[in-house]
């Protein structure tokens, strides 16, 4: 009985090694990826639509990163007007561009937007973590 | 001993109500009261999260630890265990938490929202086994002793 224990002490032992090893080493460099990304916004409005570009940059390492956007054009009692999304996976060091084009009848009657951005760490194709942020003016 | 084990237990008790209780729930009153970065006022306040069950688990998780340094070392094996459980809990509760937060800013609201997803499970997970692998520890230490106060009586 006493060995047996032994023995799933050990097994036990072993195992929360490897996890307490692995989660501390997966959640710094998780987070110093997180921190590797760069993001910059510019518009172009038209006649019948507006085109929102996202410069994405990411610097992290070893892991791949999801970055989704999604932006709405809102009335002026906060009614979704238009909107589109799009997102990319992207691998580090390398830099991407979505176009994000929001079609509208009458540009006067636009009287705000809602931004909402999300990037998810991609280990081995599973989602370990995710960041969403949400703007709106 | 048992004085040295009934010291270690009043420490370790106030330490487990402080460290899940007081410091998480202070830091969180004082974001939210807000944190001046680069001249400007920033509130961070977490909207999802139960303080409630915080604060039960954080006292539930202090009275195990006074149980388990006050029972047999049988019993202290499952007091052991159901206060890593606990302790398990209390993260799913704080990861369920910081899935919605709002950041108050000068140019102003940002809804955020972090998902620990996967890697808060593998936390969860590592959390459980280190309170099992304590408990069976402790249990045959336990063990141990009996056997060897029987060959000591024979």
């Amino acid at each position: 009985m006493v060995i047996r224990m032994g023995a799933v002490v050990r097994i036990l032992k072993v195992l929360s090694y490897a996890i307490w090893i692995s989660t501390s080493l997966l959640g710094t460099l998780i987070f110093y990826n997180m921190s590797q990304v760069s993001v910059s916004f510019s518009t172009n409005p038209q006649m019948d639509r507006i085109d929102v570009y996202i410069d994405i940059r990411y610097g992290g390492i070893l892991f791949d990163l999801k970055f989704s956007a999604r932006v709405s054009l809102l009335g002026s009692k906060g009614e979704e007007l238009s909107s589109d999304s799009a997102s990319v996976i992207l691998r580090p060091g390398e830099t991407k561009t979505i176009v994000l084009t929001c079609l509208v009848e009458n540009i006067t009657a636009i009287s705000g937007y809602r931004l909402r951005i999300r990037i998810d760490q991609v280990v081995e194709g599973y989602e370990m973590l995710g960041i969403e942020l949400e703007h709106s003016e | 001993m048992s004085v040295k084990r009934g010291l270690s237990g009043i420490i370790m008790t106030v330490w487990t109500f402080i460290s899940m209780v007081i410091i998480p729930l202070s830091t969180l009153t004082a974001l939210e009261r807000g944190v001046t970065i680069r001249g400007e006022l920033i509130r961070v306040s977490i909207v999802a999260l139960n303080k409630g069950m915080i604060l039960m688990l954080g006292l539930l998780a202090m009275i195990l630890t006074a149980l388990s340094y006050s029972v047999s070392e049988k019993s202290e094996a499952l007091l052991v265990f159901l206060k890593y459980v606990t302790v398990a809990y209390y993260e799913w509760v704080w990861a369920e938490g910081v899935k919605r937060l709002e950041i108050e800013t000068p140019s102003g609201l940002v809804h955020v929202g972090v998902f620990l997803g996967l890697w808060i499970i593998l936390v969860i997970i590592g959390s459980i086994i280190t309170g099992l692998l304590k408990a069976i520890c402790k249990y045959s230490e336990a063990i141990k002793k009996e056997r060897k106060a029987k060959e000591k009586e024979t």
